[in-house]
């Protein structure tokens, strides 16, 4: 028996011969059997070629020890640097109101003229004054529905406060505009161009498949003007600032690659194929809109080796792998809200309703307006900040939402890339803590997640500078044809 | 003997056999819990330091032996899993603790 120590990490096989292990810090290393073994009963002879890869990549250590847990704590510290960043995105539903109808909408809107649900001045000025008591030095604000430009007084009356503040505190603040875009206008364009307002705007692919869900209020599809619309937005904002996101529904589930197509075709800096949530209409029509999670794996992962393939010849990254080949990857921390571990649910992201209420993710407001306020965390207006971002409710969820001390995630391969959603743990089983193991969410990561593994373990040389042009975001990186 | 296979006459069922004092409580648990979605599982005492579990495929269709071979496999994956938990469990917390600790 050697005297090698062994440190933290999971493994998983991921074929007949292959191991693949990840330590606590996120590095990983694929292992043939015979040497797996080897290492776990402490028979690798420490001169063997493996027993350096496993020593340099912190699998384990021989002599001191002291040395190689500074080294992983210190990057441990790294990955987790989301953390110091406390709520940093900060969204404010602006009105409930909509101009639309889509099939998949989460939010329930509320008809054209339904001004009762519109959020005040007064109440847009106390959110802010509470996003600027949250530490962080570069607060995100983003206005959401409802469709926020049919309350654009407020709008404008938030980012000329917000940029008082900021400016008072010297901190750097930062917009984003989530818009239908078919109802905006130029003059709204031009003041999102004056105040560097990004657009983030919905687009779920050609014609036939963003028409069967993404609907005005009599029931036709918005495909033309919204195509209008992106032109006029592009030209006055900017291209670079006009983003779009798509939804998967049962009606572009088998059609991807033509969303892909479409996305190409309009100049789009990349595309996140995003699977449906549970939510509001979406939950009400899964009949007609749903399929299983196995499916859209199997879709998701098609579709990303023909992007990967398209790459040859243009820069066009698939945002969700990007980011989860950068937690594989490298070595460091990746915000993104709806996969962190500790839940980025009200530490990374908030929401502030258009009455002030406050909730740690868009899908709590949802169940707020399904008529389950259980993630209610207080209210802007009358709250201070202390009792909603330190307060028990939001510390007692936290604590519990961690992937490193839940059953099964504690012992999950995938555990240093993967997060938890204790809203969405919540809405599926009554429960913000559950057992992951057959729910949707593990499904969705778990597949996708071997499926990245599993082209790293394949990639050639191309694939390897495609991937790594997108983790960069510098597109000089791969020789194109 | 640590395992042994075996399928009911009607082909609709599996078991295996799993010495305890190879596998604990806990991997036997863990190990079923993932194959539960599809199967209904139940766990006997068997003869002595030796438990049976039997699988039934939820779907009503035959059960296949290739099964009971992949859940024994699981169960020596999870029973190291556990092993090597007991053996870095405080260099993890050790980790925790010193990434979370002040700058010096």
């Amino acid at each position: 028996m050697n005297q090698y120590t062994i440190f933290p990490f999971q493994f998983a096989r991921l074929s007949q011969n292959d191991i693949l292990m990840v330590n606590e810090c996120g590095d990983f290393l694929f292992l043939p059997e015979d040497i797996f073994q080897l290492f776990v009963n402490h028979t690798l002879p420490e001169t063997s070629e493996y027993f350096c890869k496993l020593k340099s990549h912190i699998f384990c250590a021989d002599e001191n020890i002291e040395i190689a847990l500074q080294k992983t704590a210190a990057r441990y510290r790294t990955r987790k640097s989301f953390l110091r960043e406390f709520t940093s995105l900060h969204m404010m539903v602006i009105t409930l109101r909509c101009n639309q109808h889509c099939e998949y909408c989460q939010v329930s809107c509320a008809d054209r003229d339904a001004h009762k649900y519109d959020m005040s001045k007064e109440t847009a000025i106390k959110v802010i004054d509470m996003i600027f008591q949250s530490p962080t030095q570069r607060p995100k604000i983003e206005f959401q529905g409802g469709e926020p430009t049919l309350n654009w007084d407020v709008v404008t009356a938030s980012v000329l406060y917000a940029e008082k503040i900021a400016l008072q505190q010297n901190k750097n603040v930062s917009f984003v505009i989530c818009t239908n875009l078919t109802g905006i206008t130029t003059s709204q364009l031009e003041f999102c161009k004056d105040h560097n307002i990004a657009i983030s705007t919905s687009l779920d692919g050609e014609r036939s498949i963003h028409d069967s869900c993404r609907k005005d209020k009599s029931g036709r599809g918005t495909y033309d003007a919204f195509m209008e619309k992106l032109e006029t937005a592009r030209k006055i904002v900017g291209e670079d600032m006009v983003g779009a996101l798509m939804t998967t529904t049962a009606f572009s589930l088998n059609k991807l690659k033509d969303v892909v197509d479409e996305y190409v075709r309009l100049g789009m800096d990349g595309i996140f194929i995003r699977s449906l949530n549970p939510y509001g209409f979406a939950a009400e029509q899964s009949a007609t809109l749903g399929y299983s999670m196995e499916s859209f794996v199997e879709k998701y992962l098609e579709v990303l080796k023909y992007i990967i393939g398209l790459n040859a010849r243009v820069f066009f990254p698939e945002q969700f792998a990007t980011l989860l080949f950068s937690r594989i990857l490298s070595p460091f921390a990746t915000g993104f809200v709806d996969l962190q571990s500790p839940s980025g649910a009200g530490i990374s992201g908030a929401i502030y309703d258009f009455d002030g209420s406050v909730f740690p993710a868009d899908e709590a407001r949802m169940l707020a307006r399904m008529g389950d306020r259980h993630f209610c965390l207080g209210n802007a207006a009358t709250s201070s900040y202390h009792d909603i971002f330190a307060g028990r409710k939001l510390k007692e969820m936290t604590s519990g939402a961690c992937v490193e001390t839940t059953f099964p995630c504690a012992f999950c391969v995938y555990q240093a890339f993967c997060g938890t959603d204790p809203v969405r743990n919540y809405l599926e089983s009554g429960s913000e803590v559950r057992n992951m193991s057959h729910s949707p969410f593990c499904i969705k990561h778990k597949g996708i997640l071997r499926g990245l593994f599993d082209i790293l373990r394949k990639a050639d040389d191309m694939t390897k500078d495609i991937i790594w042009s997108w983790i960069t975001y510098n597109p000089s990186l791969v020789r194109r044809i | 003997m640590a395992t042994l296979f075996s399928m009911n006459k009607d082909g609709l069922t599996g078991s295996l056999v799993a010495s305890t004092a190879f596998f604990s409580r806990d991997c036997l648990l863990m190990v079923s819990d993932n194959y539960s979605k599809e199967y209904y599982i139940s766990i006997d005492a068997h003869e002595e330091e030796q438990v049976r579990v039997t699988l039934m495929k939820k779907d009503g269709e035959k059960f296949d032996e290739r099964v009971l071979r992949e859940f024994i496999n699981e169960l020596i994956d999870f029973q190291t899993r556990l092993m090597l938990q007991k053996e870095f469990g405080e260099i993890r917390k050790k980790i925790v603790e010193y990434a979370f600790s002040p700058v010096e």
